[in-house]
């Protein structure tokens, strides 16, 4: 079942059908390609025509230790892109191929949905990409612009004049999609350069990676005079999931993803509440190395029918190994993310910040660029004790009252944040200690750049 | 208008200035990579590159393909500050991106440990000086012996490795190191010789010239400024004519085999000091010469400053040099290299340095030793402290 550059025969005729519809005609052609990787003929033996509920997971130890083994066919070696969607702590990165038959099997599926060629005289779109996972093979469609995100002075320099001047035929970037690790340091790098955001022509920013918290998301719509949306995207996958203006929730961009909610203890889907996202990539937008059940580690909760496209969407909350999850009678709680705390520390300037790259590389002088520098913890099974440490700008000691202050709104947030916590708490099941730390006392980073 | 030699110059800041009007008619509005390699204290020049450019590009690199004979592959590790490529690579080319984080290393070390699926392993690296130093710094402070990586050669891009530096990767890796010489802007490298040690142009051709930075006539022999002009069909978007692009190179004897006269990279004409009596010094041997130098301070590499390397000599040798003005006759080269120690307290040490120093400097330029020969002007090497200098002088 080999799509070729211009040869995918789609399992309908004409327009593509509604994406749910569409899913369930590519899984089925889905899992009788993936049966031609080694590593799920092994696995699944025949459990593969009970559906996809029945297969095990894929998770990300797996498959970086198998990753040869889920290749379809005697493929040439990561021909074209080289992709290294895991990347956390030491280990082998997994090398996601990208190819060129699932470039076109996806510009194949977009015109027929959407038309092909752009319009005349619009306004551009810009794509700054962050290089730690791989290249963008190929050209861009027409009307996109593409640069690359690098720590050099150059980069800054690059987007300053791709978002300021006017292009050939006086087109001007108009949308703009980029990491938050990008989008902050751009953002203060523009004003420590004295440049007038008036003058931009920006109505629409799109970001990846981690969720940029809500203060500097304020902050770069107010500049920019700009609406931000934030997009869920990972490098393993074929497409991005933005979030919906209809329902809030995250819906991935194109039908070229199966998405289930598992619980993290029992593995079971879930209808509703809070679990980890699985994925699975569908033929033919994936064919190389088809990821089937994959498990993200990403913890999400299931957002309600969107009126607008018919399906249930996802919010983030966090990774799955960073939260402070429990099960519980009606599913599993989430009793705190890191992201719960970061929303609230993202507002307070007397919380420190790790360094960001770009700022120890002397190319942004502000030092609030960085995430806010915290700790999460929590131990215990049947009482759970959650501790956050935070490290400001001052010392506690000398500046308590302060201090204080900056631990009760914390801790409220949190509590506001989560209705599980809230109740952990009332019933004596959980605590939550926020503590303070001197300046260059917490050490341990929590995020990439 | 009747031959190339009647076009004007195009200087970098005139590119610059006009780079809207140096795209062709017609050409979408950079589609395909934004590429900067003019990094000019005022802008960055955004080379296009389009869709047919590529195409007339894969063409010709399919011969090519068809060509290749080795059972291994090629992993090319790229700077992507300045672009990204158009063209998908060729069946025996991986490409990763080079960037400042730690899944870079992790990156290359696993493409490079083990056997690719098909049982292929890369047996070349291509990957641009900057890189390479730290890459190696990183294997050798972690014990890791890049010669059980198996490679048969590595080249390199970017700006050039000294000599202590290719030496040290040379033993380190234990594969032969061939220097390329390239520019963003440029859509082929010059691919150093195996017979002659020089660099020649690998197609698509460009049209190279080398002419005296003082006077513009062209140079027959010694050193010059290198201008170079795309040609069509490889370059169709912006067409670069008689693009002064800044370096200096030697031009070397004809070689035996391409039968063509290669170029070696002798540094920035910038950066250089220059005389109507020649090149007095070329500032890649003021590089060569103290890179040999484990005590001469460097400026941080930036992975150095991210703390992804524990090493602290990846970085650029710190030194500032400084001439008569270019169209004066007489007068005095200073050279002034920051020490990772007080010369004030080790005087002998500083001294000797110094000494050796100048007599590689002395040794790679006649016009200088001509110079001190009708005592017209003398080098002087300055020690200074640690913490003095502050200029950077290159890019990573």
């Amino acid at each position: 079942m080999e799509g070729g550059a211009s040869s995918v025969r789609w399992p309908w005729t004409g327009a593509p059908p509604a994406d749910t519809e569409v899913r369930r005609r590519l899984l089925r052609l889905t899992l009788a390609h993936a049966l031609e990787a080694p590593f799920y003929r092994r696995a699944w033996g025949t459990r593969w025509r009970k559906g996809l509920a029945a297969l095990p997971v894929l998770t990300k130890d797996v498959a970086v230790a198998y990753q040869h083994d889920l290749l379809v066919g005697a493929r040439a070696p990561f021909v074209g892109v080289v992709s290294s969607g895991t990347q956390h702590g030491d280990r082998t990165p997994l090398h996601v191929p990208e190819t060129e038959a699932e470039r076109a099997a996806v510009a194949d599926f977009v015109a027929a949905r959407f038309g092909d060629g752009e319009t005349s005289g619009g306004g551009l779109h810009l794509e700054v990409l962050s290089m730690q996972h791989g290249f963008p093979e190929g050209p861009p469609p027409p009307g996109v612009l593409r640069v690359p995100w690098a720590f050099s002075a150059n980069t800054f320099h690059v987007l300053e004049a791709l978002l300021f001047q006017p292009q050939r035929g006086r087109r001007r970037v108009e949308s703009l999609v980029i990491g938050a690790a990008a989008l902050v340091p751009l953002t203060a790098w523009l004003y420590e350069q004295g440049r007038d955001f008036s003058r931009l022509r920006v109505r629409a920013i799109g970001t990846t990676g981690f969720r940029l918290g809500p203060h500097w998301r304020a902050r770069v719509e107010a500049l920019w005079g700009a609406r931000v949306y934030d997009n869920f995207s990972l490098s393993e996958l074929p497409v991005a999931a933005p979030s919906c203006e209809a329902c809030g929730f995250h819906h991935f961009e194109l039908p070229a993803v199966v998405s289930e909610i598992l619980d993290p203890f029992t593995r079971r889907p879930l209808s509703r509440g809070v679990g980890v996202l699985v994925v699975t990539t569908l033929w033919p937008f994936v064919q190389a190395m088809p990821l089937v059940r994959y498990w993200t580690g990403d913890l999400v909760a299931l957002g309600p029918r969107c009126p607008q496209r018919a399906e249930r969407g996802f919010r983030f909350l966090g990774r799955h190994s960073q939260c402070a999850v429990v099960p519980g009678p009606d599913g599993p709680q989430l009793l705190a993310s890191p992201q719960d705390v970061e929303a609230f520390l993202d507002g307070r300037p007397e919380v420190s910040r790790l360094p960001h790259p770009a700022v120890q590389l002397g190319l942004v002088k502000s030092c609030d660029v960085g995430v806010p520098r915290f700790e999460l913890e929590w131990e215990g099974a049947r009482r759970l004790r959650l501790t956050v440490r935070v490290e400001v700008r001052f010392d506690p000691g000398v500046f308590p009252a302060q201090a204080h202050a900056l631990e009760a709104g914390l801790t409220d947030a949190l509590q506001r944040a989560s209705p599980g916590l809230r109740r952990a708490l009332r019933q004596g099941r959980a605590t939550l200690r926020v503590a303070l730390a001197r300046p260059n006392t917490l050490t341990r980073p929590w995020s990439k750049f | 208008m009747r031959s190339l030699g009647e076009v004007p110059f195009l200087s970098k800041q005139e590119a610059l200035a006009h780079q809207h009007a140096l795209v062709a008619r017609g050409t979408a509005p950079f589609s395909g990579v934004v590429s900067s390699g003019t990094q000019v204290k005022d802008g960055v020049l955004r080379v296009p590159r389009t869709a047919a450019e590529a195409r007339a590009l894969g063409e010709w690199l399919g011969t090519r393909d068809a060509a290749w004979t080795d059972d291994g592959l090629v992993l090319e590790v790229r700077a992507v500050h300045h672009g990204v490529e158009h063209l998908a690579p060729q069946a025996h080319w991986l490409r990763v991106p080079w960037s400042y984080s730690r899944n870079a290393f992790r990156l290359v070390e696993s493409l490079l440990s083990r056997a690719q699926p098909g049982g292929r392993r890369v047996t070349r690296l291509l990957i641009n000086a900057g890189a390479l130093m730290p890459l190696t710094a990183h294997f050798l402070e972690r014990g890791v012996d890049a010669r059980r990586f198996g490679l048969r050669g590595i080249s390199t891009t970017g700006f050039r490795l000294s000599p202590h530096w290719r030496a040290r990767v040379r033993e380190a890796w234990g594969a032969p190191v061939f220097d390329n010489f390239s520019l963003s802007e440029i859509p082929s490298p010059a691919l150093e010789c195996e017979r002659c040690a020089a660099n020649h142009w690998l197609p698509p051709p460009v049209w190279p010239e080398v002419v005296d930075p003082l006077t513009r006539a062209p140079v027959r022999r010694g050193i010059g400024v290198l201008v170079l002009t795309t040609l069509w069909p490889f370059v169709q978007a912006m067409p670069l004519l008689r693009y002064w692009t800044g370096d200096l190179v030697e031009l070397r004897p004809r070689c035996p085999e391409t039968g063509e006269r290669g170029i070696r990279f002798r540094g920035r004409a910038g950066q250089s000091v220059v005389a109507p009596d020649g090149v007095l010094v070329a500032a890649q041997d003021v590089v060569d010469a103290l890179e040999a130098e484990p005590l001469v301070a460097r400026y941080q590499h930036p992975v150095e400053q991210l703390g992804l390397i524990g090493a602290v000599d990846c970085g650029a040798v710190k030194f500032e040099l400084s001439g008569p003005a270019a169209r004066r006759g007489a007068g005095d080269v200073t050279l002034r290299v920051e020490l990772k120690f007080d010369p004030r307290a080790y005087p002998a040490d500083a001294n000797a340095l110094g000494h050796r120093v100048a007599r590689a400097l002395l040794a790679r330029s006649p016009a200088l030793r001509a110079r001190e020969r009708r005592r017209a002007g003398d080098l002087v090497v300055e020690l200074v402290s640690p913490g003095t200098l502050r200029r950077a002088w290159t890019k990573w």
